[in-house]
């Protein structure tokens, strides 16, 4: 059960590091995405993974999980939210104002030293 | 938006299905799965799918609007979390009592559903800020 | 001993944001409500930082559920002196927001930003729980990002992206951190932690959990090789936010680590310190030498903050109660100077329209007044008596002979001269030369100097009387080398 949901994590956290790579500015929202979910389901298994059980006392079920980490996820999923609402806006705004999403054509219109 | 006959059919009678599902959700929250953030966002949903299908119409001003939603339900949760210290107890804790209605019977009363009324103002108005602001064309 | 002063530097930033949004179209009414609720909590801070001191570590549990199993706030000297400079350069930034700010960025939301952004600085600075701590980092990042963006300009707007996808990145390693934590010993609260922890040094977890939150914490407070993403950042939004950032953000990085490492990681994994020693050393060389690079009064201020933060590092590096009050003097002293310093870029900007050092000239004809408070604040930066940087970097090279730690000693006075020449540099071509032709006057500019100068009198105020700060910096770093006696504090205290 844990080597399957690590796995999982894995997965999440690779694809969302490759899109986190690349130089669009909507796949590297995506990349972030995936990655939060992985993390997120990292948390979860921090808790210990109980088969069929809810993390609710007195609902005629005697099994319960740790309800720990799902507070701590919700958390995180409210959080992860926001950011990435704030971060569409950003991007829209930013194709709006230079009509182009990849990073690579931002990049430098100001001119630094 | 395109006029779609199914759609605004559907939504129709989808919307206040949903609306009474998220009080049902709201009332829940207190012991069973639920509570006033997933109430707030199946509000939120019901009023994305009218945006859906009316477009923006003449609601220019939605997006400051619900600002002031958000700031309402900031403003109770945080009062319902600073009442306890007017009596001398820690911030944020909780109280509750039960009373006897009619037809009801016994009702459990706490101050937390208070707090989650506020949590569930919040989700609302900033879901439907988020969504004004990314659906509006400048 | 249960207080509830201890929640109110949050609730009330809070509760002034909830109202400031609802006043955000009336910029005179915001900016009233906006500097009298500073002033409050700048109240409620020393307050807080005397009953410390009074009566020792305050608490207040949540809820009123005790200390392992609720969200407790612990309120130790540190956190208390944090809160307080917080407050103190805070109420001067808005002060010189509130006459220099376009009419459209104000009702764009700057106050409400601001006051959310100081909740969550304040939140962060007095959490007992590790989880909690990721909280009130984001509430503070999320402000920091509308700030940032505010005004909207292409460049800005490019560069906050940056900003946030890095800090989303070091967010998402902070949750895989806490994640480790939590699955290896059953706890997030930091008092409980401090019994709990060591016993994963044997198994080698103590060790990868101190390396993902010192990447985590090295990227918040802009550590080597971590820092990449600062100058560029800070250089975007209106110098004054662009000047509280350069105050107020990476310290709460620094913070952290302090609080993390004093707590965890030092007891029990035998590389950090070392590991921190390094970084120290390398953050402060580059930062200045990136500095020396630059053409710009802002991003030669910006890769200041990156080199100065070596020194507090170094504080927390030497690990002797010299050192750790040393480190703690170094962020005060640096949070009220930085952020004059910031200050001073901003009133010169206002004044001749652009911060490129080559453009400008002239300034002490025009404004002598803001040249002075410039050069004291600059020479305050580079360590020169009678100024608060002399008592704060005169502590660390002490701590650091007696720990026989010489390397470390030499980069940080090679690092000091450079930053005297940078500062110098700047005085040259801002300050000297005839007077650019761009100057016009500016509205304001009386408030402007006054909050300026009321920092750079602190600053001297704290290095001609450093012996008025030094008793509370030692009760912090007594506090902060026993964690022990601070994790009974916590979890022994009774709740209602």
């Amino acid at each position: 059960m844990h080597f399957a949901v690590l796995t999982v994590v894995a997965v999440f956290i690779t694809c969302g590091v490759y899109l986190l790579l690349d130089r669009t500015l909507l796949r590297v929202i995506i990349g972030l995405g995936l990655l939060s979910n992985g993390v997120n389901l990292a948390l979860l298994a921090s808790g210990g993974l109980g088969a069929g059980a809810a993390p609710i006392l007195g609902h005629g079920s005697a099994a319960i999980v740790d309800p720990l980490p799902q507070a701590l996820i919700l958390t995180a999923i409210v959080i992860g939210f926001g950011v990435t609402a704030l971060m569409l806006t950003l991007a829209f705004a930013s194709y709006q104002s230079q009509l182009s999403d990849d990073l690579e054509d931002l990049h430098g219109r100001l001119d630094d030293e | 938006m395109n006029d779609s006959l199914i759609l605004a059919t559907a939504v129709r009678i989808t919307r206040p299905v949903l609306f009474l599902f998220a009080v049902v959700l709201f009332l829940k929250g207190h012991n069973a799965p639920g509570g006033g953030f997933i109430a707030g966002l199946v509000t939120a949903v019901a009023v994305l799918l009218g945006l859906l299908v009316h477009g923006h119409g003449n609601r220019k001003t939605g997006r400051p609007t619900f600002l002031y939603v958000v700031a309402a339900g900031l403003g109770l949760a945080l009062l319902t979390a600073l009442a306890p210290t007017l009596l001398g107890w820690p911030f944020f804790t909780h109280s509750f009592g039960f009373i006897d209605l009619p037809l009801l019977g016994s009702v459990e009363l706490a101050s937390a559903a208070l707090f989650d009324l506020g949590v569930y103002v919040v989700v609302v108005g900033n879901v439907v800020t988020v969504l004004y602001a990314l659906t509006e064309r400048r | 001993m249960m207080n509830n002063l201890c929640v109110l530097p949050v609730v009330i930033p809070m509760a002034a944001g909830v109202l400031l949004i609802l006043t955000h179209a009336r910029p005179v009414v915001s900016r009233a409500i906006a500097i009298s609720a500073n002033i409050l909590s700048l109240g409620v801070a020393l307050a807080l930082v005397e009953t410390v001191r009074a009566d020792g570590i305050q608490l207040l549990a949540f809820g009123n559920w005790p200390a392992p199993f609720g969200i407790v706030f612990t309120v130790d000297m540190l956190s208390a002196l944090m809160v307080a400079v917080t407050m103190v350069v805070s109420t001067a930034t808005l002060l010189f927001a509130s006459v220099s700010l376009d009419d459209r960025l104000e009702k764009n939301f700057f106050y409400p930003l601001f006051q959310f952004l100081l909740m969550g600085v304040n939140g962060a600075f007095l959490t007992g729980d590790l989880f909690n701590l990721f909280v009130w980092f984001e509430v503070l990042l999320v402000s920091s990002y509308g700030l940032m963006a505010l005004g909207s300009q292409g460049y800005q707007l490019q560069e906050t992206f940056k900003y946030l996808v890095v800090n989303a990145l070091s967010s998402a390693l902070f949750l895989i951190g806490i994640a480790l934590v939590y699955g290896a010993t059953g706890t997030l609260n930091m008092a409980d932690l401090v019994f709990k922890f060591p016993a994963l040094a044997e198994s080698g977890m103590a060790g990868v959990i101190a390396v993902i939150f010192l990447v985590v914490f090295g990227i918040k407070g802009a550590l080597f090789p971590l820092y990449v993403w600062l100058p560029r950042a800070y250089y975007g939004p209106p110098t004054v936010i662009s000047g509280l950032f350069g105050g107020l953000l990476t310290k709460v990085g620094v913070y952290a680590l302090f609080r993390t490492v004093t707590l965890f990681f030092a007891p029990s994994s035998s590389f950090v310190l070392p590991l921190l020693s390094f970084v120290a050393g390398a953050t402060m060389l580059l930062g200045v030498l990136g500095a020396l690079s630059q053409w710009d009064f802002k991003r030669i201020l910006s890769y200041h903050i990156v080199s100065q933060i070596g020194y507090m590092i170094m504080g927390l590096a030497i690990y002797t109660p010299l050192a750790l009050a040393g480190g703690i003097f170094y962020i005060i002293h640096h949070i009220l100077v930085k952020t004059s310093l910031f200050l001073v870029a901003g009133a010169v900007e206002k004044r001749y329209g652009t911060t490129n050092l080559r453009a400008l000239g002239g300034a002490a004809d025009g404004s002598p007044l803001l040249a002075t408070l410039f050069m004291f604040a600059g020479l305050a930066l580079a360590g020169a008596p009678p100024l608060s940087g002399f008592v704060a970097k005169f502590m660390l090279l002490r701590s650091g002979l007696e720990a026989a730690n010489h390397v470390i000693v030499a980069i940080s006075i090679v690092v000091s001269f450079l930053t005297l020449y940078s500062m110098m540099k700047i005085y040259r071509y801002a300050f000297w030369r005839e007077e650019a032709e761009t100057a016009i006057v500016v509205p304001g500019e009386p408030v402007r100097t006054f909050a300026i100068a009321s920092l750079v009198t602190l600053s001297l105020v704290l290095g001609l009387g450093g012996a008025l700060l030094l008793p509370y910096v030692e009760i912090a770093a007594a506090q902060l080398l026993d964690p022990a006696a601070w994790g009974t504090a916590v979890l022994e205290a009774r709740v209602r």
